[in-house]
């Protein structure tokens, strides 16, 4: 089943009247989400989907300020054409991940490193404040609208690559930067993204025969490999694989991640299994 | 408050000299450098290694004694002061770079390391830690964290937070852990991220995993003089609107100037009443294309001079006299109280008018020296504290300032932190459910009540009855 909410108080009355369900941020499927585990509805599991296509409305945008609130239903696309028209970006590059057609919600969510890292940033630098609904449907804020503040604990960037498994966030402020230069569109989407420290990145890059991209500034590789494909690992990096689901989504520090989950939504509502199998 | 009897265990884990006590010893770490509150802890421990402060930790926990991590106690919201007496846990001498990583822009410190050495221990490789609070000369790398500090190079590399990427920490039961230190910026939630910020309220920081900047190949400054608040207001918007990202955009006022000028000898065109100190750096030609652009903006605005710092020794001078303002207003009154509220940055010109007539309503001096780029307020209220009647007025003029920075879509601080000052002012930004969701981060980290209690959640259970004490002579 799956449930269209068109503003935040319904999201929150479906989430309160709900058992588990799973988060499709945008249409249903759409492929990379899926693949990366984002709507992680477990198998034959009877649930609900939430599609979050509507909550895509600008709430504010100060072009002087360099802030943006929006609903995460929204794509990267639109959200930069909004901007772009006063000279401002997200500096966000969705290329190997399946490109900006992708919601702010999905992107989050997944917070998957991208080519543009080392000049900007990414999503955690960017988000000022969120808001959200919470797994017994209390909404609620955390952060500022500036693109400052140390009021209370920095709970939104808890957000950044949770999966929608913490609370549902259905509004963003963002901060944005100058307009960019285009860059050249990326001819192929990675299925594995693999970062090292950069005293690793020449062993690692040989390590790859089919990269779509080698991010030495990053010490990042994008690249296409098989399934049956075991990456070689380096201290203190990390691997994130698409295609397979969860259980490929390799894990820091999971007895926080265990504590987090079980009082933010210690009924298990949430995306269950899209974070801690 | 515990009696030392209670306090004995403490001698079982640490040496004689590593734990301090008696009526000096209570007075010096009453409170941090926000003074208009105070409690005196019962001891002052010096642990020295992240086993003696699990230990101190656990000895606390078991015995129900309050603690307080303090780094140099330069804080300015009381996140440092014993509300409620018991333990204060320095970190001063846990003060020891433990590995410098440069390959990786990486190095690995102990939490009591003054800010400043951090970026003398690398400078040599081209690197700098960019944090750079004013107080950086003492405060130390674990009180940067807590508070997430910010500082002038805010503007363009971000407060402390993204320059952390991992923490050795002591939780609220004495359990020790790394979090974080993976290649920057793991794609799975970042519990970093939580525990900079929060106050010595989790848990109590030992190490972290610092992350290095290059020093950058170009560095110029700039001070450009206006005839009004407004005109230099009016030209940071412009700057910024501009799409100009200078690595620090900062104003003085006049009342701050009239001290630098006594401190430091810091001259100004007949007729200033606002200055703004600008840096560009980065590559020669971007450096060099940012201030030009920066100068015809000023211009645009009025400013009365536009001037280049001409060497590295002037940059310096001016910096020094930006970083010492607060030291220097000493000069017109024995007490200062320095508010850091946040605005939208295009609502500086109304905002600063509004601060000038709260002032002038409560008949208090005020110097405004801030972060002008992040729309960072620092109204410092100068005054005596032995009156309490210039306490309240300053209390409400804070408040009253603060509660125009949430109407106008605002945050109550930008870089102090909560502490004791704003618990009850968190409550103008933050709804009953807000807060419901703050107070689950505690939880999250299995604090408990004896860790740094009484600050950053507002009404915690114990505290209120203690905040006239708080407030001693003046109230």
């Amino acid at each position: 089943m799956v449930a269209r909410p068109g503003c935040i108080e319904e999201l929150a009355e479906i989430i309160r009247g709900s058992g588990p369900f799973g988060f499709q941020q945008m249409g249903l499927w759409s492929l990379p989400c899926e693949a990366y585990g984002i709507c992680a509805m477990p198998q034959g599991a009877m649930g609900l989907c939430i599609d979050f296509g509507e909550l895509n409305q600008m709430v504010d945008f100060s072009p002087a300020d360099l802030i943006i609130t929006v609903g995460t239903g929204t794509t990267l696309s639109k959200v930069n054409q909004l901007v772009g028209s006063a000279g401002l970006c997200v500096p966000y590059c969705a290329d190997y991940i399946g490109g900006d057609d992708l919601t702010l919600g999905e992107l989050i969510g997944l917070n998957l490193p991208h080519p543009l890292e080392r000049q900007f940033g990414s999503w955690r630098d960017w988000i000022l404040a969120t808001k959200q609904v919470l797994a017994d449907g209390t909404i609620c804020k955390s952060g500022a609208k500036v693109v400052k503040s140390v009021a209370g604990y920095d709970i939104h960037k808890l957000f950044v690559g949770a999966r929608g498994s913490f609370a549902a966030v259905a509004e963003v402020t963002l901060r944005l930067y100058p307009k960019q230069e285009p860059r050249p569109e990326a001819r192929n989407s990675a299925n594995i993204i693999h970062r090292v420290l950069p005293s690793d990145f020449d062993a690692m890059a040989n390590s790859y025969r089919n990269a779509v991209f080698f991010d030495e500034a990053t010490a990042t590789i994008y690249a296409n490999v098989p399934a049956f494909f075991e990456p070689l690992r380096f201290e203190r990096d990390f691997v994130i694989r698409s295609g397979v689901g969860r259980m490929n989504f390799q894990l820091g520090q999971v007895n926080f991640l265990s504590r987090a989950k079980a009082t933010l939504d210690p009924n298990n509502k949430l995306n269950p299994g899209a974070l801690i199998p | 408050m515990k009696s030392m009897s209670e306090l004995d265990d403490l001698a079982l884990v640490l040496r004689p000299d590593q734990i301090l006590t008696g009526a000096a010893v209570a007075r010096v770490y009453d409170s941090d450098a926000y003074s208009v509150d105070r409690s005196k802890p019962t001891a002052v421990v010096l642990p020295e290694t992240n086993e003696e402060v699990a230990a101190v930790v656990k000895v606390c926990v078991k015995n129900q004694i309050p603690i307080t991590p303090r780094g140099a106690g330069t804080g300015l919201s009381g996140g440092a002061m014993p509300a409620l007496g018991g333990v204060v846990v320095s970190l001063k001498r846990m003060n020891k770079i433990l590995e410098v990583d440069s390959v990786n822009r990486r190095m690995k410190a102990q939490a009591g390391c003054v800010n400043l050495d951090l970026t003398k221990a690398v400078s040599h490789l081209g690197l700098h830690f960019a944090p750079d609070p004013s107080s950086q000369s003492v405060s130390t790398l674990g009180g940067n964290i807590a508070e997430n500090s910010g500082g002038p190079h805010t503007l363009k590399y971000g407060v402390t937070a993204p320059h952390i990427l991992g923490v050795t920490f002591v939780d609220a039961e004495g359990k020790i852990y790394e979090i974080g230190g993976t290649a920057p910026n793991c794609p799975w939630p970042d519990f970093t991220m939580l525990v900079v910020g929060s106050e010595g309220t989790l848990g109590i920081v030992t190490e972290a995993w610092i992350k290095l900047t290059p020093l950058p190949a170009a560095v110029k400054t700039a001070l450009a003089a206006f005839p009004s608040v407004r005109a230099a207001s009016e030209a940071v918007s412009g700057v910024i609107g501009a799409g100009i990202l200078p690595a620090a955009l900062e104003m003085m006022d006049r009342n701050i100037l009239v001290a630098l000028e006594q401190a430091f000898g810091l001259k100004t065109p007949p007729g200033t009443e606002a200055l703004l100190l600008v840096e560009c750096d980065g590559e020669e030609s971007a450096v060099e294309r940012e201030m030009t652009l920066v100068a015809e903006v000023c211009h645009e605005n009025h400013a009365i001079e536009f001037t280049l710092a001409k060497d590295e020794a002037e940059r310096k001078k001016l910096w020094t006299a930006r970083k010492k303002g607060v030291g220097a207003m000493g000069r017109l009154a024995p007490s200062i109280v320095t508010h850091d509220g946040v605005i939208p940055r295009s609502k500086l010109p109304e905002m600063l008018d509004y601060v000038y007539a709260v002032a002038a309503e409560f008949e208090i001096g005020v110097a405004n020296l801030f972060h002008a780029g992040d729309g960072n307020l620092h109204p410092c209220f100068y005054f005596d504290d032995r009156d309490p009647k210039q306490v309240e007025a300053v209390v409400s003029a804070g408040e009253k300032i603060i509660r125009r920075c949430i109407e106008l879509g605002g945050s109550v601080t930008g870089e102090h932190g909560i502490g004791v000052e704003k618990t009850e002012l968190l409550l103008l930004q933050f709804s009953e459910d807000d807060l419901k969701l703050q107070a689950l981060v505690p939880l999250i980290f299995g604090a408990n009540e004896v860790i740094n209690p009484c600050k950053v959640i507002p009404n915690q259970k114990g505290c209120i009855e203690h905040k006239k004490r708080w407030r001693g002579v003046a109230w």
